[in-house]
Formats: C-alpha cells, sequence, structure tokens
C-alpha cells in the first residue's frame, strides 16, 4: 500500500522545489493533474515546465488535438490539449488550467491540462496496470494506476504512458477544431 | 611578472597529440606548456622563451623534428635544453638519427602519461649541469 | 583534471580529427587514382596520405582505438612501401586503400554514436578489418627487388644535410637523383614575425619549379627576429631560371657541387618506370590541399545559438524602435529622441553585419559532400559493372552547412538512381556507337536566393511510357489519366512512391531507393527538384535549394485573422486585385498578369480557416505572387503587413511534414507566426482544390 505526501502545488516555483532526486528504490515521483474531472499523472522525470495558458498560434491541417505551437524561450515546442487527445470533450478552458511542457525522447512537446494539482509520490507496488475495461478516455495511452493516501482517503491516479501519448501522427485527423481559439 | 613554472615547448602538428601532451603536463601544476603547431612554429617560439624542455615530434612537413632538434643544438641559447623525440614504431633510423643529432630522450606513439613523465625526468637530468 | 576526465573531451577532439585526416586521405586517394590513370602521380599526394595514417595511428593508440591503429598500423606500411618506391600503385592496391577508408568510416561512427562495445556490431566490423588487414599485406609484400641507391650520381652532399634528413626524405632525394634533376640550395631569410606570408611565397615560386626535398633552419642569422632557411631543390630547369623565379623572395640560388658524373647525362629522364613516372606540376597548376590549420572546426549547435542570440536582438531591436517611437510623440524630448536614433541607427548597422557575419559563418561549400560522392560513384559503378567518369563543378559553392548535410543522402541516391537506371553497361554503350565510360555531371551554381545542383548523365534516359506504364501497373494512375498525360507530368511519375525502384533485385544495391524519398528530402529542405530527359541521350536532375533557411527577410501577411510569413525570397510581387480580375478556367481560379495566366490560391481555403464575422472575405485583396524556378503562383490574402527579417525556427520532431509550412518565427511583441513553405504550396496548387473556384 503506498503512502506518500502530496504537496499542494499552487506555483511553479513550488513545484521545482518539489523535485526531488529519484530515489533508487522503487518509488516514483509523479504530477498530478486533472484532466475532463479524473486526476491523471506523469513521472515528473518527464516534466520539463509548468506554464500558464497562452496565445496559442494556430496551426493548418493539423489533427484536432493538436492546438498549435508556442514559442518558449527561442524553442517551438508543439501543443496538444490532453482533453481531446485522450478522447474527451473537451470544455472551456479556466484560469487553473496550464500547459504543461515535458520531453520525449529530447524533444519538447505541451499538454493542455484543466489544472495540476500536486507531486506525488507513490512506491512501485502502489501501482497497478490498468484494467482494460476502464473508463478512462484512451486507453492505451494509459500506464498504469496509482493509488495514494491523503489523510486516510485513499485516491487514484492514472498514469499515462509519455511515449503513447507523444505518438501521434501530423497527419491524421485533418479537419476543422470544433472549439473556440483562445 | 614572469611564471616560476618551468615552460616547455611542445611541437607537433597534430593538434589532438598536442593537446593530449599538453594536459598530462600540465595536470599536476608542475609545468607551463607552450604548443607549436610546426617546425616554424617552433622556430618562431624559440627565440621568446627558456624552455626547460622541447619535445618534438619527428615526422612533420617541411622543418622535420630532426632539423629541429639540429637547429636547437646548434644555437647559443637552448643548446642545452633537455630535448625529447614522439617517434613512431617502426620509424628507428629517424629516431637514431636525431638522439646522433643530440636529443635525450624518446617515446615511442601510443605512450602513456608515465612514459612521457619518465622520458622527461631522463632528459633533465642528463642535461643538468 | 584526471586522466579519465581529459580522455573524454580528447575523444571528442580525436573523432573530430580523425574524421578530418580522413576527409582529406580521401582527396588524396582520388587524386591519385586520376594521376595513375593519367600514367603519373604526384609524390607529394603519396606523402601527405601516408602523413594522413601516420596520424591516424598515433592517434588512434593514444585514444586505444585498437581496430583502428591496428589497421592504420599495416596500411601505414603499405602507403610507406608505396612512397618509397618499393611497391608498385596498382588498381588493386588504390582500391585496398579506398576500401580501408570505408572501413575507418565505420569504425569512427562506432564510436560516435556509442555502439562500440555492442557485441554484434563489434563482431562484423572486427572481421571486416582482419580481412582487410591481410590483403593489405598481400600487397605489401610483393615488393620489387630494392634498387641499389645509386651513391648520389656524383651529387657532392654535406653530410650535415644528410644527416637531417628522414628516410623518407633520403629516397626523395634519390628520386631525384635518379631522374635525371639538379640539386639546389636556395637560401632565404624571414622575419619571425611574417614568416608565414614570405613561406606561402617561396612556396609558391619554388612548386612549379620542381620537387622541394627538405627545409633546413640555419642558426647563422643576423638578428634575433630572423631566420635563415636553406631549402634543397630538385629541378630540371638551369640555374638561372630558378634564380628568376625566387628573385620576389630576394632568395640566393646556389647548384649544389657535383664532381665528375658517371650516371647518363642528366637531361635524358632515367628509364621510365610507369609507377614511379612522377608528374611535375610544371605549369604550377595548384594540386590545392587546404591548410587545415586555416579553419576552426564548430559545432553546428553553437551556431544554432549565436543565431538564436541574433535574432532574439533583432526583436530587441524592434522593441528601441517602438520605444524610440514613443519617444519622438513626444515633443518635450526631442533632443532626447534625436540622440537615441542615432544610437539605433549605429547599433542597426553593427547587428547587420553580425547577422550577415554568422550566416555566412554556417556556409560551408558543397565540396564536402562531392568528396563524399566520389567515393561512393566509384562503389557502386563498381559493383554495377559499369565504368563512370564523375565530372564535378562548381564545388566552391556554398550553402547552409545544415542543408548541405541533409542534402548527402538524396544526391547518393540520385547518384544511384543514375547509375543503375541511367548508365548503361560498357557492351550496350559501345553499340549505341557511345564512349565506353559514362559520364555523370554534377555542378551547383548560385542563383540569386537560391543554389541550382543539377545531375546530368549521358545514359539511357527516362522512357516516359514505361514510367506511366508502372503507374497504372501501382494503381497510381488510372487508365483514362494516362491516356492524356502529358509529357512533363510523365516524367513527374517518377516520383510516386514504388515507381522508380527496381521490380527484382538484380545489382548487389537491390531494388534501389525511390525517386519520392529523394523528392521529399528535398522538400523537406523547401526546395524542389525537376527532370527533363531525351531517351536515349541522357537525362538531366535539377535541385533548386533555398541557400539557408536560418534568418532571411519575410514578407508577413495576414489571412482570415492569422497571420503568416512568406519567405521574401520567393515573392515576385504584389498587387491588389478585386473579383473581377479573377476569373475562373476548369473549375480553378486564375488571373491575368501582364498577358500570362497566374494560378491562384486561396490560403483561408486551403488552410481550412474559419473566418469570423469581423474577418469576411472581402472584395478587395491582395495577391501575393510567389514563385521557385520556374513556378508561379498567386496567393490571395487580406492584408499586406510589411518585411521584416526573421529567424527561421524549425516546428521540431513531431509536426515534421506539414504540408505548406516550412517553420516558425517570433514576430515583434511576442507573437509567433508560421512561416510559408513556397515550394510545397506551390506543388499543392497543382493539385489540391484549394485553386478552384469557391
Amino acid at each position: 500500500m503506498a503512502s506518500g505526501p502530496v504537496l499542494p502545488l499552487a506555483t511553479e516555483e513550488l513545484y521545482l522545489g518539489a523535485r526531488v532526486a529519484e530515489p533508487t528504490t522503487s518509488t516514483v515521483n509523479v504530477i498530478t493533474f486533472v484532466v475532463a474531472g479524473e486526476t491523471y499523472g506523469l513521472p515528473i522525470t518527464e516534466l520539463r515546465e509548468i506554464i500558464k495558458t497562452r496565445e496559442i498560434t494556430e496551426v493548418p491541417r493539423g489533427p484536432s488535438f493538436l492546438l498549435g505551437i508556442i514559442t518558449l524561450r527561442g524553442l517551438i515546442i508543439p501543443v496538444l490539449d490532453l482533453r481531446i487527445r485522450l478522447r474527451f470533450e473537451p470544455t472551456p478552458v479556466t484560469r487553473a488550467a496550464r500547459i504543461l511542457v515535458v520531453g520525449w525522447r529530447g524533444d519538447l512537446l505541451g499538454l493542455l491540462v484543466d489544472a495540476v494539482t500536486g507531486v506525488v509520490r507513490l512506491g512501485a507496488d502502489a501501482i497497478e496496470s490498468a484494467p482494460s475495461t476502464l473508463s478512462v478516455g484512451d486507453s492505451h495511452q494509459v500506464s498504469g494506476i496509482g493509488r495514494y493516501l491523503v489523510g486516510r482517503k485513499t485516491k487514484m491516479v492514472i498514469l499515462l504512458d509519455l511515449g503513447a501519448v507523444a505518438d501521434f501522427d501530423i497527419h491524421h485527423g485533418t479537419g476543422r477544431r470544433g472549439h473556440e481559439k483562445r | 611578472m614572469s611564471d616560476p613554472r618551468p615552460r616547455v615547448l611542445v611541437v607537433d602538428d597534430s593538434s589532438a597529440m598536442r593537446g593530449f601532451v599538453t594536459a598530462l603536463l600540465e595536470s599536476d601544476g608542475q609545468y607551463e606548456v607552450e604548443e607549436a603547431t610546426s617546425g616554424f612554429d617552433a622556430l618562431r617560439a624559440l627565440p621568446r622563451s627558456q624552455f626547460a624542455l622541447i619535445i618534438t615530434d619527428i615526422n612533420m612537413p617541411d622543418i622535420n623534428g630532426l632539423e629541429l632538434v639540429r637547429f636547437v643544438r646548434d644555437s647559443d641559447r637552448h643548446r642545452s635544453t633537455p630535448l625529447i623525440l614522439i617517434s613512431t614504431d617502426g620509424r628507428e633510423a629517424d629516431r637514431e638519427r636525431g638522439l646522433k643529432l643530440g636529443a635525450d630522450a624518446y617515446v615511442t606513439k601510443p605512450f602513456s602519461g608515465e612514459q612521457l613523465l619518465a622520458a622527461a625526468q631522463k632528459a633533465m637530468a642528463a642535461r643538468r649541469p | 583534471m584526471s586522466v579519465d576526465g581529459l580522455q573524454d573531451k580528447a575523444l571528442q577532439e580525436f573523432l573530430s580529427e580523425a574524421q578530418e585526416i580522413l576527409d582529406a586521405l580521401n582527396r588524396n586517394l582520388l587524386i591519385l587514382d586520376e594521376g595513375r590513370r593519367e600514367g603519373g602521380f604526384d609524390p607529394e599526394v603519396l606523402n601527405e596520405a601516408f602523413r594522413a595514417v601516420h596520424s591516424l595511428k598515433g592517434l588512434s593508440g593514444l585514444f586505444g582505438v585498437n581496430r583502428m591503429t591496428s589497421l592504420s598500423h599495416n596500411l601505414e606500411n603499405l602507403l610507406d612501401s608505396l612512397r618509397l618506391g618499393r611497391v608498385e600503385l596498382t588498381p588493386e592496391a588504390l582500391d585496398l586503400l579506398f576500401e580501408a577508408v570505408a572501413v575507418f568510416h565505420r569504425i569512427i561512427s562506432h564510436h560516435a554514436d556509442g555502439t562500440a562495445g555492442e557485441a554484434s556490431q563489434d563482431h562484423e566490423l572486427e572481421r571486416a578489418v582482419e580481412g582487410l588487414i591481410g590483403r593489405l599485406d598481400v600487397v605489401a609484400l610483393r615488393s620489387r627487388p630494392q634498387v641499389k641507391e645509386a651513391p648520389f650520381g656524383g651529387w657532392q652532399l654535406d653530410p650535415s644535410v644528410l644527416s637531417v634528413l628522414t628516410e623518407y626524405e633520403e629516397h626523395r632525394l634519390h628520386e631525384n637523383i635518379r631522374a635525371g634533376r639538379f640539386l639546389y640550395r636556395v637560401h632565404c631569410a624571414f622575419d619571425l614575425m611574417t614568416i608565414d606570408r614570405g613561406l606561402e611565397r617561396l612556396k609558391g615560386e619554388l612548386k612549379p619549379l620542381g620537387e622541394v626535398i627538405t627545409y633546413l633552419p640555419s642558426t647563422e642569422s643576423a638578428s634575433e627576429n630572423q631566420i635563415e632557411l636553406d631549402v634543397i631543390l630538385g629541378s630540371s630547369r638551369p640555374l638561372d631560371e630558378v634564380v628568376s623565379a625566387v628573385a620576389p623572395s630576394n632568395a640566393l640560388v646556389v647548384m649544389m657541387p657535383r664532381g665528375e658524373v658517371s650516371a647518363p647525362a642528366p637531361v635524358a629522364p632515367a628509364t621510365p618506370r610507369p609507377s614511379s613516372a612522377e608528374m611535375l606540376v610544371d605549369d604550377g597548376a595548384e594540386v590545392s590541399l587546404k591548410s587545415v590549420s586555416q579553419t576552426v572546426r564548430v559545432d553546428i549547435r553553437k551556431l544554432d545559438t549565436l543565431m538564436n542570440v541574433v535574432g532574439e536582438l533583432a526583436i530587441a531591436r524592434a522593441g528601441l524602435q517602438s520605444v524610440l517611437d514613443v519617444l519622438k510623440s513626444d515633443a518635450k524630448q526631442a533632443l532626447l529622441a534625436r540622440s537615441m536614433q542615432q544610437e539605433l541607427r549605429a547599433f542597426s548597422r553593427r547587428l547587420d553585419e553580425l547577422q550577415s557575419g554568422i550566416l555566412e559563418v554556417r556556409m560551408v561549400p558543397l565540396g564536402q559532400v562531392f568528396d563524399k560522392l566520389s567515393r561512393v560513384v566509384r562503389k557502386i559503378s563498381r559493383d554495377a559493372k559499369k565504368e563512370i567518369r564523375l565530372q564535378i563543378a562548381g564545388a566552391d559553392t556554398e550553402l547552409d552547412k545544415l542543408i548541405v548535410e541533409e542534402l548527402s543522402d538524396p544526391l547518393m541516391h540520385v547518384m544511384r538512381n543514375c547509375i543503375d537506371h541511367g548508365i548503361e553497361n560498357p557492351a550496350t554503350r559501345l553499340a549505341r556507337g557511345k564512349p565506353e565510360v559514362g559520364t555523370i555531371k554534377v555542378s551547383a551554381q548560385q542563383r540569386g536566393n537560391h543554389v541550382v545542383v543539377t545531375v546530368e548523365d549521358d545514359g539511357a534516359g527516362v522512357d516516359a511510357k514505361k514510367l506511366i506504364d508502372r503507374a497504372v501497373a501501382r494503381g497510381l494512375l488510372d487508365a483514362g489519366a494516362a491516356a492524356e498525360i502529358g509529357e512533363r507530368e510523365a516524367l513527374n511519375l517518377m516520383f510516386l512512391p514504388g515507381v522508380s525502384t527496381k521490380d527484382v533485385a538484380d545489382t548487389v544495391s537491390g531494388r534501389g531507393v525511390g525517386m519520392d524519398v529523394v523528392k521529399t528530402n528535398i522538400a523537406r529542405l523547401s526546395g524542389l527538384i525537376d527532370v527533363e530527359t531525351t531517351l536515349g541521350r541522357g537525362t538531366r536532375l535539377t535541385m533548386t535549394l533555398p541557400i539557408t533557411l536560418a534568418i532571411i527577410q519575410a514578407l508577413v501577411i495576414r489571412v482570415a485573422g492569422r497571420t503568416y510569413a512568406i519567405p521574401l525570397n520567393s515573392v515576385l510581387e504584389s498587387l491588389l486585385s478585386t473579383a473581377n480580375d479573377i476569373a475562373t478556367i476548369e473549375r480553378r481560379e486564375v488571373m491575368t498578369l501582364r498577358g500570362s495566366t497566374l494560378p491562384l490560391l486561396r490560403l483561408d481555403k486551403l488552410f481550412d480557416l474559419e473566418r469570423t464575422v469581423e474577418e469576411p472575405r472581402r472584395a478587395r485583396q491582395f495577391v501575393v505572387v510567389v514563385g521557385l524556378a520556374q513556378h508561379r503562383v498567386g496567393l490571395l490574402v487580406d492584408e499586406m503587413l510589411g518585411r521584416q527579417d526573421i529567424v527561421v525556427k524549425s516546428l521540431g520532431r513531431f509536426l515534421e511534414g506539414l504540408p505548406g509550412v516550412a517553420g516558425a518565427t517570433e514576430l515583434g511583441g511576442k507573437k509567433t507566426a508560421l512561416v510559408l513553405d513556397v515550394a510545397q504550396l506551390v506543388e499543392e496548387s497543382f493539385s489540391s482544390r484549394a485553386g478552384e473556384a469557391a
């Protein structure tokens, strides 16, 4: 059974402070965030930055989950709407929304999420693989389910497989985007 | 303001080789190294300083190491400077000539740091007044 | 610094230097090959090759790249025997040398990408190296009977001179004597400060005369700041010619003393031994091997970083300009505004210089790629059993380093195609009245902001009919369209996947790489590729590439509320149009421009851009006429926002291949805009619906 301090996350600075060195034994620090009402997570080692939403430059004829690109310190980073990517219906973006800048195989990618909730440490024994019937949207992008305690309550975090999320074909899914531009 | 550390002149047309030798010599902070990229470059460097040791490759284009050895031994300023040759396996004839012309010691490529330092000791001991 | 620490850093330098040495070695081998075919070769080139391998041996030994050391060792032996005249320079020997270069490359890549240590790769490489060493030894052992060195043919050589000659230099001395040349001693003094220049000049004067055997520095110089040199020269020219040749360097010339000459008269050349016949470069033609020490090796990533910084500076400049504008609007600040204006102007000038300077640094000559090409052509033509002559022009033409690197693969594929499909085998060629040896001409030329690279062969040409049949067979073209297809379009079928490869692997190289891959690669560089052919006579492929993808001037436009940048070098002109100017021909929108028809492209339609109520399509629109090579298209846009310098940034791996977009850039005010790929848009205008009438 897992345990782990939940560090409330209000700002980028706090997150940076929470980045602890990965212990060599089997625990993993996971950054948790909300997508379509559910809590998801990614290993913190894959996270590079968290930024507030900003103007995203649209990119023509891309897949529907590709919102566009942003420039971060001179680098062009594509931004995906994680809600659409995980096959949910997107909802209007609130002030709590953030873009997670993650790194995959040396390239950066931005993921738009509804909110970022915190950093959680999970022991390896607290993670199990996701049952295929789980209604988490697109299950092949999920690598497992983790559980952790908050006080006396057990909470669940759906762990994403970043490789699967990042594996998309630019030529697929052309067409209009149905939601609002910012 | 003069540097009290002994100065070494390293002559070789290969930059990686020069870099290697320089790094070895400077690693303990014992020596200060000046690099010359060719025989001509060495000729330019020689009048400017007093060297405690000269290390030169033999096979260089234009002015080869042998000519440099002879030049050094003929000059007033450097005739007693310890001199080490960097020679190549299989090129004994050239090396023998170099020793006959007045080089004090040699190392054969590939050589280790220890071998170089040992040759340096030998050369400097040979020339101690 | 620990020995380990310095080993890592030095290892990188080693790999880098080893690569350079290999490149130079490759060039030398090509020159030797050429020379051998024409009856002689320049011994200096052979010596350079020897020295190159010698350096590689020493270096690799230092860093424990044992495979390279042992290969270099054997190779060095062979080259030594070759340069000392003990072994003949046969085509077989040269082949081995070329093979060795290829194996060296493999070893370097092996270490560079860290696969060193991976068992299977290691094993295979090991075998390749061992096999090669075995064959090298066989050739090296075939030494000719040692020719007894004649005792200097009567020339009286100072023992002090002889004692400082290396074995090789002594051999060269004997060769010169054997060839019946005169030995001269050229004495020259140089100022230590300017010795490099003085030396270059003297070398230039001496090279056409014959061969310099060695340089002897003399200690009996007039002053501490001077160096005196004695140069031993072997030349067949008479004394007065030598004297006048070196007069500009103020050199003194003396012929070496000579006793009774017992050997045959020096004027007649010695009995020609075909392989040691030497080519005197009499007309001063330069066998130019660029001096490595004149260049600095730079990591392209550092250049990218610099480019970014310059780009940011350009944006900052725009920001300063806006501040200046505000200042100017305040009458009370007129004086301050004026000073700032002056400073800003000076700053701008320097920034522009910096920008061009960095762009220039990124430019490298295409020759880099062409060298690799020669080696590849040689190999492929051997495998295909065809005789090919490669002619190269314009190797000096410069392109952005990144483009040059990306160009080598497509060029090689094109070569392969040329050799496999284009050039016929010798028997067929003769039967057709063509010379047995096929010719492939590669040339590069700068045209404005583009470089045009052409590959032309005198082979069989492309049979358009066959292409059409192929395309139909693969379902890429239906019979109806096939019947109506024009010549040019038919030729362009070769760029469809599956059309240009062979059906059966009948050569060692397999089915070959399709021309569609080539086209994709060229398109990725925002270039175009075209083909012309005459059946039976030959084919010409033309690739048009932008010089740089880095900082460019762009035209900023707006369509349906979105901002885009169009590279200015592709913009031919712009005009305002009304609905009346636009006509429809066969469902495509066009307009007439100075008598010719200009196809039009609506960006909002092509990009599927929604228009909001505030940005309706207007009656009057701007037409930006863009072109690349001979193709033109008019882009319909809402607004023209002016010209700007931009730094084109790559979209990154995830968005690679996004059609119509070449990259992105940051305009002033932190706005990110897309940069359009004119080449692709031009392509699309021929095929997509976006050109069709609404």
